[in-house]
């Protein structure tokens, strides 16, 4: 019983059980996130500090095109760290990434704030959605800025979980058995979101190249 | 399998694994390494599919704040002070916490008194007689 409460709380926190197994390179620095929350464990600010500075940047862009802004998005980061402190003594190395941990925190905490967000505007009382607010890109030619910020925008009216889908895969980083993981599904969920999320927002992205 | 319809297998590989080959299960970029070799409509949906995925990746991008890693450390920090705040700051929560250690440090030496006291059935007092009596040295 305790070990499976264990369990429901570990994927709760977003612990992955499983992963595939990684590349020599990513392995590398997985066992130095792993050394890291292990000395994070132990009170060590500064390895904390460290685990921020490595996986901070990656999981506030996740958040920020996720909700659409920026503050809601470093929130989110915050809190996911939070957690992570709170966590950091649970940890067992080698099963999991550490991104793998992060991101479904992070994912799951967005996902929340989505519904919440959706409760609220469902009120009779809702005031108006708060449009995400862009400081364009300086270095991107104007005709590119606005596909990117209308592909942006097409991706905050996906889905929850095919949005958390999309924006896991556009780095080309994450394999979709490590995107399954994060959102602790199967490759073949994964896929599936993939090809509906691709789909509606190429189908969007040729309307308005057409119009 | 007729052409159109290896072709629209492919497209929808390439929706589910994207247009970089070496993220494919194996078997499947190899059939789509064959495909792309013989067929220029193939090559124009990967090309077509490469140029979104670059779009999709910029759509992705999003700068960190300034300041943002310390502004995440610093509110860490600040929570966990916070928590110690919470129960050392608030006389209410201090009182219960020293009354439950008070408490517990009773509960602890009643007990170790009783297993040690001259009532328990363990207890033999003819050693402390020798000494107290007979001038008996243990």
């Amino acid at each position: 019983m305790a070990g499976v409460s264990l369990r429901a709380e570990l994927q709760r926190d977003g612990r992955a059980v499983s992963e595939p197994e990684l590349p020599r390179p990513g392995r590398a620095e997985a066992d130095e996130d792993d050394d890291l929350v292990a000395r994070a464990a132990g009170g060590d600010q500064r390895a904390f500090a460290r685990l921020v500075a490595r996986h901070g940047a990656r999981a506030q862009a996740l958040a920020h095109r996720f909700t659409g802004s920026a503050n809601e998005a470093e929130d989110i980061v915050q809190e996911a760290f939070w957690r992570v402190w709170r966590a950091a003594h649970r940890w067992t190395p080698g099963v999991a990434r550490f991104s793998t941990w992060l991101h479904r925190i992070v994912v799951n905490l967005c996902v929340d704030r989505a519904r919440r967000e959706r409760l609220r505007r469902m009120l009779p009382f809702a005031d108006h959605f708060d449009p995400p607010s862009e400081a364009p890109s300086p270095e991107r030619s104007l005709g590119d800025r606005h596909a990117v910020d209308a592909v942006r925008r097409d991706i905050l009216e996906l889905p929850a979980r095919q949005r958390a889908a999309i924006l896991l895969s556009a780095d080309g980083e994450r394999s979709n058995a490590e995107i399954a993981a994060v959102l602790e599904t199967t490759e073949k969920a994964v896929e599936s979101m993939l090809v509906r999320a691709r789909r509606t927002l190429r189908a969007r992205h040729r309307e308005r190249e057409e119009a | 399998m007729t052409k159109g319809s290896e072709i629209d297998l492919f497209a929808d590989r390439l929706d589910a694994y994207g247009p970089d080959l070496a993220r494919w299960p194996a078997d499947l970029a190899e059939d789509a390494a064959a495909l792309l070799a013989r067929s220029a409509e193939a090559r124009a949906r990967q090309s077509d599919a490469r140029r979104f995925a670059r779009l999709l990746a910029s759509a992705a991008e999003a700068p960190a704040p300034n300041g943002f890693a310390f502004r995440v450390v610093g509110e860490i920090a600040a929570r966990r002070e916070d928590r110690w705040f919470r129960l050392f700051g608030s006389p209410g929560r201090f009182g219960l916490a020293s009354a439950g250690l008070c408490a517990a440090a009773v509960v602890i030496g009643v007990s170790l008194g009783l297993a040690a006291s001259p009532t328990s059935p363990s207890y033999d007092p003819g050693d402390a007689i020798d000494v107290a009596f007979n001038d008996v040295d243990l």
